[in-house]
């Protein structure tokens, strides 16, 4: 018990609901880069575990694998990111680090015998993180000046939902989600001349929606073909509706006279479209299991007030890895295991300008690896590392190499662990 | 909630992917110049009697365009009163040895008349002196010794005789006496009492007889002031405003500045006037030669905000007006008001091109400024 309310105490700390952001430049753009953070059991496998049931952690999108959860769980996660990148346009570099509690959940298995599980928590939704510069050349008015441009934030999500097993074979949940959260850009310009005043304005903009996601695990599915290649196989998919999204932006300005004024503040509006995802687990052997997901997002349609549709690319994601488990008989808790590897590719959202001059999408491919270590007899440390290169073609302007570190700390309880005799 | 994050950090470059984040066209500084840009701009001469009380440098002298007269007040002669005999009284003003208008020797043949009535030292100004009007009896008699660090001016006894009076009885009234110079030479400027070191300061000196000595008192408590009028009609004529200290001429000016979006930042702002220096007879000296701006609402009251004082280079004047800018863009735009720099401790006069000089002359208002912003 003590180690769930310090792991809830951890989860207080949770100051933005944000991940860290990769740091590119290219989040600056609408909301933010979209996050593909889909649970810490998963970072370490390619992000991929929509099919996934089991294990003591929460997955983010698809709330019909909460129904395999064995003890009442909080989950709080930190991540940090560093991100290198070139800008090939005028050959500098740059090199971002960030880092950020990045949510955390609670799930309440009330009935395990039907999967009964109600959970809630908040994750992240999209993160706004970048820092990019630019100088002027001196004119006869005008000395040497440089627009500096600094985003912060991000939105993120609150949830509750509820998973069941109506059938032995089958799960099936769905979760109220809630986005919100602000993106923040800073622009200022400095002069060479110091007896300039610097111009710093804040444009901040606050948005907030609804959404909702519904899920759903077919166990052992595969077993219907009578197959060895096909048994143990699990295939699972969620579906997440449309979010639109509405708040207010807002500009300020700093002036020499200390005076900060608002100067606009007006309603915004935004869209973001439904996400789509299809995954299969295989279990190998007792121990061994493998993940594999697709998603994708028409994030081509996305549009804000000021973000106009066509800024973003659809998003592709394939993604997958191994989860091996050491000790899963042993009667020590101590003895157990959980070992990860994965990849992920995912053509992503970010437009790029290519040398000729046209937009093409940057994909992006990750490896990702990870480890499970017990703290206590239900509690867990998990560490994952991710790496991977965005830009990929050879005549994108921008070319982008990320390391990703998520440490998640889960805390268990049997609160609603019924006896047998129930 | 307690924030727990690790700072982000970029390395030191001057460029990396501005062209990666979409920026509207109003985020360059842009330059406004009223003159290039034909920005409306008017002026007006503003007249603002000044209080030199609390000055520590009087001034003393008549110039075809100026004049400048002593008020003068000695108590503490309770002990001359009642002598058989005044032989002798007389004022000793201490030269400054600065801002002496023009520089050469001025003409020093003064009057001085018994004030009528009632005057303070941070108070009286030109109008109300001559509202409290004086006699026409000269209390100034024979010559004056002026010498490079005094003036001593001989003073009828009778009138000390008086002001000793009204230090013992209140029934007789003394108010001083108002020393006013006779002809256009040159402007004198004296050390007032509020100096602060005694040696400087105005005194009497009444040589007495009584009781069958010959006693000599000296005095320094008095009360001083000097008040001045400029005498606009006989400036030189031109594309000009004046800007003279001691009368409380001063340019008031103002620039359209309709053409900068409102709220934009101010980087950088500079004013520059242009001074007619050419005939350096009527211009003083210009050791301390600074002109001071201020953001103004009225023509007689300055907002308490600090002064920016030029800097001249050649005959331009030129302030950093980034903060006076910025206030008039914010709030309103009421127009600089522009003085002469240690006002109340000198009568130099300034000639300004205004608005109607060629554009080469003319005041420039020259702001680099960021647009507001939009979304």
């Amino acid at each position: 018990m003590k180690k769930l309310v310090l792991v809830f105490a951890i989860s207080l700390l949770v100051p933005k609901l944000i991940y860290a952001g990769d740091g590119s430049p290219l989040s600056g753009r609408g909301i933010g880069g979209f996050s593909s953070f889909s649970g810490s059991r998963s970072t370490g496998m390619g992000n991929a575990g929509i099919a996934l049931i089991g294990g003591n952690e929460l997955s983010i999108v698809n709330p019909a694998s909460w129904s395999g959860l064995g003890y009442v769980t909080l989950n709080a996660i930190y991540s940090f990111s560093g991100n290198w990148s070139d800008d090939k346009s005028v050959g500098t570099s740059s090199y971002l680090t960030n880092g950020n509690f990045g949510g955390a959940s609670l799930g309440l298995p009330i009935q395990k015998d039907i999967g009964l599980v109600v959970a809630g928590g908040f994750d992240p939704f999209t993160s706004y993180n970048y820092q990019t510069r630019g100088s002027v050349p001196a004119t006869t008015e005008i000395p040497v000046w440089t627009l500096h441009n600094t985003g912060s934030g991000g939105l993120g999500e609150g949830f509750l939902g509820f998973s069941i097993k109506p059938f032995k074979w089958l799960s099936v949940g769905s979760a109220f989600r809630y986005v919100f959260g602000r993106v923040q850009t800073t622009r200022q310009i400095t002069f060479d001349n110091s007896s300039y005043y610097s111009t710093y304005s804040d444009r901040s903009t606050y948005l907030r929606g609804p959404s909702a996601t519904f899920g759903a695990i077919v166990e052992n599915a595969g077993d219907i073909f009578n197959s060895a290649i096909t048994r143990d196989i699990s295939i699972g998919g969620y579906v997440r509706l449309a979010t639109n999204l509405h708040g207010n932006f807002q500009l300020r300005n700093s002036y020499i006279d200390h005076l900060d004024t608002t100067l606009v503040d007006e309603s915004v509006t935004g869209y973001v479209p439904p996400e789509f995802g299809v995954g299969i687990t295989k279990v190998f052997r007792e121990g061994l299991t493998g993940v594999l997901d697709v998603r994708v997002q028409n994030l081509s349609k996305y549009y804000d007030s000021s973000t106009p549709k066509g800024t973003f690319g659809d998003e592709i994601f394939v993604g997958g890895g191994l989860e091996f488990f050491q000790g899963l008989r042993s009667l020590s808790p101590f003895d157990k295991r959980a070992y990860r590897v994965g990849a992920y590719y995912e053509k992503s959202q970010f437009l790029v300008m290519s040398n000729s001059g046209i937009m093409k999408q940057a994909d992006e491919i990750f490896l990702t690896g990870g480890i499970e270590l017990p703290i206590s007899y239900a509690a867990t440390v998990n560490f994952s590392l991710q790496y991977g290169f965005r830009g990929l073609a050879s005549d994108l302007l921008l070319k982008e190499r990320v390391l990703r570190f998520y440490l998640s700390i889960t805390g268990g309880e049997t609160w609603f662990f019924r006896p047998q005799s129930d | 909630m307690i924030a727990i994050s690790v700072a982000g950090c970029t390395n030191k470059i001057n460029q990396y992917g501005s062209w990666l984040v979409s920026v509207d066209s109003t985020v360059a500084p842009r330059n406004f110049d009223s003159v290039l840009d034909s920005a409306s701009t008017v002026s007006q001469q503003i007249v603002h009697h000044l209080a030199t009380g609390s000055s520590t440098v009087l001034t003393l002298g008549k110039l075809p365009w100026v004049e400048s007269r002593l008020l003068i007040q000695f108590h503490g002669l309770d002990s001359v009163y009642n002598a058989n005999s005044i032989i002798q009284a007389t004022i000793t003003l201490r030269r400054a040895t600065y801002d002496l208008f023009p520089a050469q020797s001025p003409d020093t043949t003064f009057s001085g008349y018994a004030l009528n009535g009632g005057w303070t030292a941070t108070g009286a100004t030109w109008d109300s002196v001559q509202a409290i009007g004086y006699e026409s009896v000269n209390r100034i008699i024979n010559s004056h010794q002026v010498t490079d660090t005094t003036v001593v001016l001989s003073l009828d006894t009778s009138i000390v005789r008086t002001w000793a009076r009204s230090d013992v009885d209140s029934t007789v009234k003394s108010y001083g006496i108002i020393i006013v110079p006779q002809f256009e030479g040159g402007i004198l400027s004296v050390y007032s009492p509020v100096n602060g070191t005694s040696a400087y300061e105005p005194i009497i000196t009444v040589v007495y007889q009584k009781n069958g000595a010959t006693d000599t008192l000296t005095s320094i408590r008095s009360l001083c002031e000097s008040v001045s009028e400029s005498y606009t009609s006989n400036l030189p004529s031109g594309s000009f405003k004046y800007i003279e200290g001691g009368t409380g001429l001063r340019m008031w000016l103002k620039f359209d500045l309709s053409k900068i979006p409102k709220h934009s930042i101010v980087n950088y702002a500079t004013l520059t006037l242009t001074a007619d220096f050419s005939d350096t007879s009527k211009y003083g000296t210009r050791s301390v030669d600074s002109l001071v701006v201020y953001y103004d609402s009225t023509s007689t009251s300055f907002n308490s905000f600090t002064p920016v004082v030029s800097s001249l280079s050649g005959n331009k004047y030129t302030f950093n007006v980034t903060l006076l800018t910025q206030m008039m863009l914010n709030g309103q735009n009421n127009g600089f008001m522009v003085t002469k720099y240690s006002e109340l401790n000198n009568v130099d006069t300034r000639f300004i091109y205004d608005e109607t000089a060629p554009d080469s002359l003319k005041p420039k208002l020259n702001i680099i400024y960021t647009p507001a912003g939009t979304k």
